[in-house]
């Protein structure tokens, strides 16, 4: 039992990064009707950027293995701010200017030939951010000082809670913003009908780049929070963070917002309780590797009974 | 309309000379026959290269690129021309160097002649990307793409894990293609091992492509509900171009594991799926000399930076290729051929 309700707190958590990571893929697909590949890249490349803003600062030292500067107070909500919004504001203006330059003079072509330019602006951009900032795995602070909650005989971290807290509170805001807000309204009418929205007046340019914006902001906010909880970053995981976030999407039904939260909620759950209990189930002959397996089986199969994802629509999906 | 201005140059016999030696000059300066003359004089040139290359290190640069001429013509007959996005390529060349290694390497004692496994290790390719497309096929381009990355991915778990491929150490002393009266040991054996498979590989994919079954693949990338309308079996046409399509990098991949005697799942990444794209891409879709061309310019032209500071941005420039191309030059460096009685209802991919 207690391995299962520890196991169960760390899948939230890290299904709550995913939800984020998903609705970025999400949102895109839903003005522009394309797989934003380098999605996944722009969420590390936050990391990333506000990894070089902590050393820039001084604020950690060392190169592999970090010394942590203790943090208290007001210091911390200053450093934590700078890391989010640094790592926020670097991954939209990176999202924008690939926008700008990509994927807005190919907006009419043909399907095949979006797809193989988005698939070459991650490889870049992945490519770059190995160039950059170097090919080693670099290890990432955690910032906060460790404190441990003890709930029902497992442990949940003061990181988690951070983790979980902020992840909520942007989700709510960002379903009162598509909601609620004009913006938002805007948003749902581009991605109902881009051309009936723009005979209506809506400046579907704008529309589509702030979406850009907001996806890439939010996911690297996924992406520091996804390297504050494992300690470290690596310009490969964009590939990792992009299939898992991907997979939410789809699995959610792309386009659906709420799906994408409860997908991603169910692939962090299947990652981490599969990895928990694969060991110990089979007597450790399939170890905790093999815990993705369930995820990309999970989505095969939602592709196959439900092309359109849990709360999606099918018809969007197949053509047969 | 082409057809009749030759009949017309036709019918004045010439005065003066035997018609049939005419006939024969004719025939000889006609165009089949400079088409048959530049393959001869292909044909020598490709057989006599290692005369002129000497050096074992191009020739093994060579004998890589044929790899993946083969790999190149698989992706642009599933891409290229009926418009199958797979993103896991890697994994079937994964599954033809493992056949391979594990039926013929001292991991589990077994040392089966390539004769067999070579077939073998096509049809099991084949077969997987036959049995992934069963589900999958009906899925639009990128959810189709996201299927195979995710099978890619769950292979590439498998194969670092399990003891039966031994797991990330990878498998060693694989044993060197042998025929019964021929041993392929050194670099040059594999070329004139490598070439006649990619020639082959080429006039069967080229065959293919211009075939009856080539025109209904292409009518299923250009408008896939169409052609349905037509009466094509569009779903069987696909899992056709599935099983095909990866038959040759399943040979590639047999080939790949004897010559480097070595196979570990390092060698199998998403980079190169990545690199059979950019072939594809840069080469021209729909159109098997561009995927010859992609391949070998792509494979020959960065050798000469190997140990400067730009190799490094190597996986950099193929993303920047696939961008630039997207942008500028869709259908790639040779696109493929509107042929007589082909419409301009084509689509630009």
């Amino acid at each position: 039992m207690t391995t299962f309700v520890q196991q169960f707190l760390n899948g939230m958590t890290i299904g709550l990064i995913y939800a984020l990571i998903a609705l970025g893929y999400s949102m895109v697909y839903g003005v522009l009707k394309m797989v934003n590949f380098a999605h996944g890249d722009l969420c590390v490349l936050g990391a990333m950027f506000s990894l070089f803003l902590l050393r820039a600062t001084g604020i950690t030292k060392g190169r592999l293995n970090i010394i942590e500067v203790p943090l208290t107070g007001a210091r911390l909500g200053l450093v934590l701010g700078m890391v989010f919004l640094g790592g926020m504001l670097c991954s939209a203006i990176t999202a924008l200017i690939i926008e700008r330059l990509v994927y807005r003079p190919l907006r009419r072509a043909s399907i095949l030939t979006i797809l193989v330019s988005a698939l070459g602006v991650s490889i870049a951009l992945s490519n770059t951010m190995m160039l950059v900032f170097g090919r080693q795995m670099k290890s990432f602070p955690s910032l906060l000082q460790k404190k441990y909650f003890t709930i029902m005989g497992a442990t949940y971290s003061n990181l988690q809670v951070f983790i979980a807290m902020l992840t909520i509170l942007l989700l709510m805001g960002l379903f009162y913003l598509v909601n609620k807000t004009t913006l938002g309204r805007c948003i749902r009418a581009v991605a109902e009908d881009k051309d009936m929205a723009g005979l209506l007046g809506i400046d579907v340019n704008r529309v589509i780049v702030a979406v850009f914006a907001l996806g890439a902001a939010l996911g690297a906010v996924a992406g520091i929070s996804h390297a504050m909880y494992y300690g470290q970053t690596y310009y490969l995981t964009g590939y990792q963070l992009m299939i898992l976030g991907w997979a939410s999407a789809v699995i959610g039904g792309i386009g659906d917002m709420r799906g994408c939260v409860i997908a991603g909620l169910l692939i962090g759950l299947l990652e981490a309780v599969g990895g928990g209990y694969l060991p110990i189930l089979t007597q450790g002959l399939l170890g905790a590797d093999y815990r993705r397996i369930f995820v990309f089986l999970v989505l095969i199969i939602t592709l196959v009974v439900r092309p359109g994802g849990i709360l999606g629509k099918p018809e969007v999906v197949v053509k047969a | 309309m082409s057809s009749h201005k030759d009949d017309n140059k036709a019918i004045p016999r010439p005065l003066g000379f035997p018609s049939r030696t005419r006939q024969y000059w004719h025939a000889l300066a006609s165009k089949a026959w400079g088409k048959r003359l530049v393959l001869v004089f292909m044909a020598i040139l490709l057989l006599a290269l290692p005369r002129f290359i000497t050096s074992h290190y191009w020739l093994r640069i060579i004998d890589i690129a044929g790899l993946y001429v083969m790999m190149a013509l698989g992706y642009n007959l599933m891409f290229g021309y009926t418009g199958l996005f797979n993103l896991g390529f890697a994994a079937f060349f994964a599954i033809g160097a493992y056949c391979y290694a594990i039926l013929a390497s001292p991991l589990h004692e077994m040392h089966l002649p390539f004769l067999i496994i070579l077939p073998l290790a096509v049809a099991l390719t084949a077969l997987v990307s036959y049995l992934l497309g069963i589900p999958s096929i009906s899925l639009v381009g990128d959810y189709l793409g996201l299927v195979t990355l995710a099978f890619a991915e769950i292979l590439r778990i498998l194969v670092n894990n399990l003891k039966f491929t031994n797991a990330s150490y990878g498998i060693i002393n694989i044993d060197p293609i042998s025929l019964p009266f021929f041993t392929f040991k050194t670099v040059r054996d594999y070329y004139y091992l490598i070439l006649p498979l990619c020639v082959a590989a080429y006039f069967i994919i080229k065959r293919l492509e211009e075939s009856r079954i080539g025109r209904a693949w292409l009518a299923i990338r250009n408008d896939e509900e169409a052609a349905r309308t037509s009466g094509l079996d569009t779903r069987r046409l696909k899992l056709l171009a599935c099983a095909i399509g990866v038959a040759p990098v399943g040979l590639a991949g047999a080939i790949f594991a004897s010559m480097q005697t070595f196979v570990s799942p390092e060698s199998f990444t998403s980079r190169e799926t990545w690199l059979i794209i950019a072939m594809a891409i840069v080469g021209g879709l729909g159109n098997a000399d561009g995927a010859v061309l992609g391949a070998l310019l792509l494979i020959i032209l960065p050798e000469p930076l190997r140990g400067t500071p730009i190799e490094s941005a190597r996986t950099l420039i193929y993303g920047l290729l696939l961008i630039f191309f997207s942008l500028f030059r869709p259908q790639g460096l040779l696109p493929r051929r509107h042929r007589a009685g082909e419409g301009e209802t084509e689509q630009k991919a």
